[in-house]
């Protein structure tokens, strides 16, 4: 009878130590091994999102922003409020039909002829996107990069540029008619002069007259936590919900959180992580897989753009005008940053919804020749600038609720970060410049 | 005895901690990417299954739309003095204008010529005022109400402050109300538009379609969204003519063409039908 005792204790003591053993392991497993979710989720993911993401990418992310023509030897940036000629360029597009991609040139005279072509419309993206992205199907084997499109006089074929590489690929086409295209960019009404200056990576729209540019003003819509929540995370599955210095962070599964600022703040950017192991890809798989990330958010896609990419981040902002829009200081709408084992998406809550009708007020901006030599006199080396662009900042208006306007100013990119001109002026560059030389040279 | 207590309230924690581990092991990572490509065909297919017809040639391109505005004037009530052939009365309250033909105005021959005699009947500027600018709406005209909406370089406007109704009785035209926004401009250049199919498809899944139903006509216009600074915004929509089979009660419903969300409390019936 005491034995019998002992071994139902002996037991217990062992099944207690065998539970408390097996929810260490398992805490452990959960909290280290994402392969697990990975091995769950992403064949069925990848195969299920094949089939949609292309139709989904014409739905407006990936096209250019820009056009440009030549009138009696003076390059012009291109603009008509009735035709939108980045999106004539896409109509005209559809349908058209890919014969062969090859490499025409590589040489930078050439190059430089091809982007002073006065025969040719130039369309542009702001940042390189892939052939295959650009194509809709995997015609190139290596899935070269571009940012220009060269609408020839000839329907049977055009060019795309890459400003980094001075390469130029000759794509032959079947069923093309770029006719509507010329026609429209011939006539087109707003024609702002510019040149192109070679910067680091690239070649640069700069403006070449002071000008005034129009301030825009949109009713903004933003959505709620609950929103984003349902959409991210699902309705029933939100486990746990903490506070933590002026942030409220929304957890599933210990893998996926959507981090938000307090309701109260007057802050708007929200976080979205998920913890996944990532495969390495290619430029054009990283951007269709970004869309997904985007699309589920469910801004406003309208006028959202792909703009940039920087180290493993790729940002999206709304394009008013063919100008981008910045949040805060230089926040983009949406950032998709793809990590080695989690996807992160940044992203403000408001949209611009409504355009209001133009009432007439303008700001005056500079040359961009005259903001490159302020940025030179404050420090800034000339080889680390990348861009210089006009953007919108958003300004609440007081007068309405809901309300903003966009005001214009340069940005540029210099060390890797969009910054405005106001903010480079202020910033110490001998550190900076100091900083930089002791990184390894990577061609940006 | 207090020690084997302890052991076993320790066991059944760690024992429900390791059930519950288990359980959020099992259960996979919630999929971020929506599917609506692949279920593109089995949504007809589940229409079908509800009863609901869809056109077959419904378009799945996308165009490109305008947000749209115009400046909050009265257009109208300066026009009266110049309408010569008919007396006008003018309503402030709802900006519109009733015109009622001074002499007899008979119409006849088939209905293509009575279309034909309305159209140069409202085309007279001592008729109607801007009445060049409207255009024949067949889906919300009945037998003897012959319905004009202005039309635009952007599209047609379909809202009651933008309309013509031509009344006629016994053949003749008894009389007509107009209503008019005035000159239309683009806000900003065109964006890219849903197409005729998203829009339907978006209405399904928004349970706006009832079933037992058909969807009969799908047409792109202009309505209206909001005011602001004086000033009204249109936007680009679907307009979706679902016809009840039981009922035969014809609805029009609006998608924002641009959101793909329906614009609640904008529609309306159609009591007759004719084209």
């Amino acid at each position: 009878m005491k034995s019998k005792f002992k071994l139902g204790d002996a037991l217990l003591l062992i099944g207690t130590l065998a539970v408390f053993i097996l929810s260490i392991v398992l805490w452990i497993f959960i909290m280290t091994n994402d392969q697990y979710f990975h091995h769950i989720s992403q064949p069925s993911r990848v195969t299920e999102q094949a089939k949609n993401r292309r139709g989904r990418i014409a739905s407006n992310l990936y096209i250019p922003t820009n056009s440009y023509g030549f009138r009696d030897g003076q390059l012009y940036r291109l603009y008509d409020s009735k035709k939108n000629l980045p999106l004539e360029f896409i109509k005209e597009m559809k349908g058209v039909k890919f014969r062969s991609i090859r490499k025409s040139s590589t040489g930078k005279k050439e190059y430089e002829e091809m982007l002073h072509d006065e025969d040719c419309v130039q369309l542009s993206f702001p940042k390189e996107v892939s052939v295959n992205l650009f194509t809709k199907k995997k015609v190139r084997e290596n899935d070269e990069r571009f940012r220009r499109i060269f609408v020839t006089s000839s329907n049977d074929y055009l060019y795309l540029g890459n400003d980094k590489t001075n390469t130029i690929y000759r794509v032959n086409l079947i069923k093309a008619d770029f006719t509507k295209l010329r026609d429209y960019a011939s006539r087109a009404r707003g024609k702002i002069p510019v040149e192109f200056v070679r910067l680091k990576n690239c070649y640069e729209v700069f403006f070449t007259k002071q000008d005034h540019w129009r301030i825009y003003s949109y009713l903004t819509n933003t959505q709620t936590d609950s929103y984003f929540v349902s959409r991210l995370l699902g309705t029933t599955s939100v486990t746990t919900r903490s506070n933590k210095k002026g942030w409220t962070t929304y957890s599933l599964n210990y893998y996926t959180n959507l981090r938000v600022p307090k309701a109260k703040s007057d802050r708007h950017d929200f976080h979205y992580t998920r913890f996944e192991k990532q495969k390495d890809l290619s430029l054009n798989e990283r951007l269709l897989e970004s869309v997904d990330f985007v699309h589920k958010l469910g801004l406003s896609e309208q006028d959202l753009r792909y703009f940039d990419t920087i180290n493993d981040s790729m940002s999206y902002v709304n394009y008013i005008e063919g100008i981008p829009v910045f949040w805060d200081e230089s926040s983009p709408q949406v950032t998709t940053t793809f990590t080695g084992d989690a996807v992160k998406v940044d992203f403000n809550n408001t949209d611009l919804q409504i355009p209001i009708p133009f009432d007439g007020q303008t700001k005056t901006l500079p040359t961009s020749a005259a903001v490159m030599q302020k940025l030179l006199n404050a420090g800034m080396k000339e080889t680390e600038i990348q861009r210089i662009i006009v953007a919108f900042r958003v300004e609440k208006d007081n007068s309405h609720d809901h309300l903003v306007n966009l005001i214009p100013g340069y940005y540029i990119k210099a060390y890797d970060q969009w910054k405005s001109l106001a903010a480079w002026e202020k910033e110490d560059f001998s550190g900076l410049n100091k900083y930089n030389e002791t990184l390894p040279k990577e061609g940006k | 005895m207090d020690r084997k207590r302890i052991e076993w309230l320790f066991f059944i924690i760690f024992l429900l901690i390791d059930i519950y581990l288990g359980i959020e092991i099992w259960r996979s990572p919630i999929n971020l990417s929506s599917t609506p490509g692949t279920t593109a065909t089995s949504i007809r297919a589940e229409m079908r299954a509800d009863g609901i017809d869809v056109p077959l040639h419904i378009s799945r391109k996308q165009q490109s739309g305008y947000y749209l505005a115009v400046k909050n004037r009265d257009y109208l009530s300066r026009k009266s003095s110049s309408l010569t052939q008919v007396t006008t009365h003018y309503s402030k309250s709802d900006n519109s204008l009733t015109g009622t033909p001074k002499s007899m105005i008979l119409l006849n021959g088939n209905r293509k010529k009575i279309m034909q005699q309305l159209e140069e009947f409202k085309n007279e500027p001592a008729n109607v005022p801007y009445g060049k600018e409207f255009k024949f709406e067949p889906s919300m005209s009945g037998d003897n109400t012959y319905c004009y909406v202005q039309n635009t370089d952007y599209g047609r406007i379909y809202d009651s402050d933008a309309q013509l109704t031509i009344n006629v009785r016994n053949g003749q035209i008894i009389n007509y109300t107009i209503s008019y926004m005035g000159p239309i401009k683009a806000v900003r250049e065109p964006q890219l538009i849903i197409s005729a199919w998203h829009a339907v498809k978006a209405m399904y899944t928004d349970r706006e379609i009832v079933n037992n139903s058909r969807v009969m006509q799908v047409s792109l216009g202009y309505s209206k969204l909001t005011d602001v600074r004086g000033s009204t915004i249109l936007l680009p929509t679907w307009l979706i003519q679902v016809e009840n089979k039981t009922t035969k009660n014809i609805t029009v419903k609006r998608v924002n063409a641009f959101t793909a969300q329906i614009l609640q409390g904008s529609s309306y019936n159609v009591n007759v039908q004719k084209n």
